[in-house]
């Protein structure tokens, strides 16, 4: 299954001064695009597939690799500063992020999430270069009913995000799935709920849905102040608090490992992608957490989770494009574009088939991780500076930003009506302490949980949900995310009495 | 509890209710496989809805909970001004063109932030002319005005 030979060849191929110039130039520009809210990197990736024709093959599949780590670990950065997250799968970053840098601690954060993506990417690398073989072969079981409880899992997580107003979180998550719901649907092409708006019939657009709830609604709430730091000041948040926090993102070394390893096996999964590898690596943390009241106030246990799983994720969503031929994102259906256009033909031969190549394309992952730890902290310092602008400045130049990005996801000026529609109701949803990050993964869940809901009960009906012994795994899995809260709260009360 | 804190936890239920109601009407004529998982999602999204408001209504708030925090009216009246600013932006951008939307809006923006006029006007149009360059080099397809920019 492991040919050392093709490996060296692989590294040796990797190692040529043009191959690493293409992958730095490719991480530099995924970072630059990650970093403006809206600008995905699967639009840069498109953009630039016809020039990559010009380049050997390997060569043009690494320099996407670069683009797409460099986007998801830059995403963190208005995710962190703005509450605006730069990639979908960044989503989850604000959550401890902002509180952070809105406490003046925008260095530490960014550290902290620089120091945590280079880990989650390493250990995605050397999960993918060790595992990527089998579990090609594992992804192939993964059937309707099995993505189903995925994304029941996936929903599990809302309980935890909003432990305190359970009815609220779950009110919030029913809801996000009925809006994720509109749209022709896949059986009939019935255009349900669109009443008549052809912008509609494709499904709601994650995109202005995600700059309207995260963005443009926290761009209204900060038009009022003066600077989005409320204390802090620019020389106090320098080098020294970058530093320690890309240390502190050490320390938590279980956590870093755990949530790194579920991001990469969510990744694996087909159509998964980083947004619920992030969010399930924060449930996760809240629930191991021995201080679970300081999540959401920004809690270093929580940025260290979503941000090394969101990028094991996307290492681990290049395994199915490489092993299946199955793109979990649009970034890796460029990829699949691009090394299709090149006569490289993904699928369960490719390790047979293209051996040098694919593992040139794995250890390119780890040059990328070094990269996040190097380039990643160097950028950093220059970007921090941004919670000390006016926002009598920053707000309405971003706002403007925001409208472009929602404009350029597929060039309709209907998006930017629709983000600021969804940016009003995210302003309701944060003034009533309702959870956001619940409505997203709602809408992100929603078509997935349906298409493979009715694929699995018309095949073998509702009891064929449970039938596999994957489905079984995550059915207890499930169960357990549930009740560790419960636990939880049972042991610290028996902690007390006995105390 | 205020009675504008009372009114204020119907806003977001009322609007799931609105929502799910404004949905199961437009898929009564929809094939029955159309409607299943919709349906099931209504079902939960109402009961939880009822389960929410009998708690904001009609149970205490928990000890631990702290009370929502809503804006004043100078600073309600500021960010509403800012949402028609962003609406008035969508209809701009499909008429006048990228520019002259992102001119206007910037300098009412910037207005409404807290600028002067004056830095307001500098701000939008040095702002304007940077998005010109970036839309170009992204090669967004942005819509140009009468005046053909």
């Amino acid at each position: 299954m492991y040919d050392v030979a093709a490996m060296i060849d692989g590294l040796h191929a990797l190692m040529q001064i043009n191959v690493l110039t293409f992958i730095f130039l490719g991480f530099a520009l995924g970072f630059f695009v990650g970093a403006i809210p809206g600008f995905n990197d699967a639009n840069v990736m498109a953009i630039l597939l016809p020039f990559t024709l010009l380049l050997e093959p390997t060569t043009a599949i690494v320099s996407m690799v670069g683009i797409y780590c460099g986007a998801q670990a830059a995403g963190s950065i208005p995710a962190i500063l703005m509450n605006i997250p730069g990639t979908p799968g960044n989503a989850a970053t604000t959550l401890e992020g902002y509180p952070m840098a809105r406490a003046g601690r925008s260095g530490f954060a960014l550290g902290l999430s620089f120091g945590a993506s280079s880990f989650g990417a390493l250990i995605g690398a050397c999960l993918a270069l060790a595992l990527g073989p089998i579990l090609g072969l594992f992804a192939l079981r993964f059937g309707p009913a099995e993505m189903f409880m995925i994304a029941v899992l996936g929903l599990t997580v809302v309980s935890t995000l909003s432990a305190e107003r359970f009815a609220n979180g779950l009110m919030i998550a029913g809801f996000g799935i009925l809006v994720s719901l509109i749209g022709a649907d896949s059986m009939s092409a019935f255009p349900r709920a669109t009443y008549g708006v052809p912008q509609l019939y494709d499904g709601m657009p994650l995109i202005p849905v995600l700059l309207g709830l995260f963005g443009l609604s926290e761009l209204i709430l900060l038009l009022t102040r003066r600077t989005i730091a409320d204390k802090g000041t620019g020389e106090s948040t320098g080098w020294a608090e970058i530093r320690a926090g890309f240390r502190e993102s050490a320390r938590h070394k279980v956590n870093l490992l755990r949530s790194s390893v579920l991001g990469f096996f969510v990744g694996v999964i087909p159509g998964a992608g980083s947004t619920i590898g992030s969010f399930l690596a924060y449930g996760q943390a809240k629930q191991w957490s021995r201080d679970r009241s300081a999540f959401g106030k920004g809690n270093p246990e929580g940025l260290v989770a979503t941000d090394s799983a969101n990028n094991a994720t996307a290492t681990g969503s290049v395994v199915p494009m490489l092993t299946l031929g199955l793109p979990g994102s649009a970034s890796t259906l460029v990829m699949l574009a691009a090394l299709v256009l090149h006569g490289v033909r993904p699928g369960p031969e490719f390790f047979h088939n293209f051996q040098v190549d694919a593992y040139t394309i794995l250890f390119s992952m780890f040059v990328a991780a070094a990269l996040i730890a190097s380039l990643g902290i160097l950028l950093a310092r220059v970007a921090q500076r941004i919670v000390f602008i006016p926002n009598a400045l920053l707000v309405p130049i971003v706002a403007v930003l925001v409208f472009t990005g929602a404009y350029a996801w597929r060039f309709m000026a209907f998006d930017i009506m629709l983000m600021v529609i969804f940016g009003v109701l995210g302003v309701l949803l944060k003034t009533y302490r309702y959870p956001v990050p619940a409505f997203m993964l709602a809408i992100i869940l929603g078509p997935l949980l349906e298409s493979n809901f009715l694929r699995a009960t018309r095949i073998g009906g509702v009891e064929s949900l449970l039938a596999s012994p994957i489905s079984k795994v995550v059915a207890v899995v499930i169960v357990l995310s549930l009740l560790a809260p419960l636990l939880q709260m049972l042991v610290a009360r028996l902690r007390t009495r006995r105390g | 509890m205020h009675l504008r804190h009372k009114l204020g936890e119907l806003i977001v239920p009322a609007i799931v209710l609105l929502g799910c109601f404004l949905y199961w009407w437009h898929i009564q004529d929809a094939r029955a496989v159309a409607q299943r998982v919709p349906n099931y999602v209504i079902i939960f999204t109402v009961a939880m809805t009822v389960l929410a408001l009998v708690r904001a209504l009609l149970l205490p708030p928990a000890p631990n909970e702290e009370p929502v925090e809503l804006p004043e009216r100078g600073v309600l009246l500021r960010r509403l001004a800012f949402v028609a600013a962003c609406f008035g932006y969508f209809f701009a951008f499909s008429w006048l063109g990228f520019n002259l939307a992102n001119l206007g809006f910037l300098v009412l923006a910037c207005v409404l932030a807290g600028l002067k006029l004056p830095g307001a006007v500098i701000t939008a149009l040095a702002s304007t002319i940077v998005f010109h360059f970036l839309a170009r080099a992204m090669d967004f397809r942005v819509p140009t005005g009468p005046f053909g920019f």
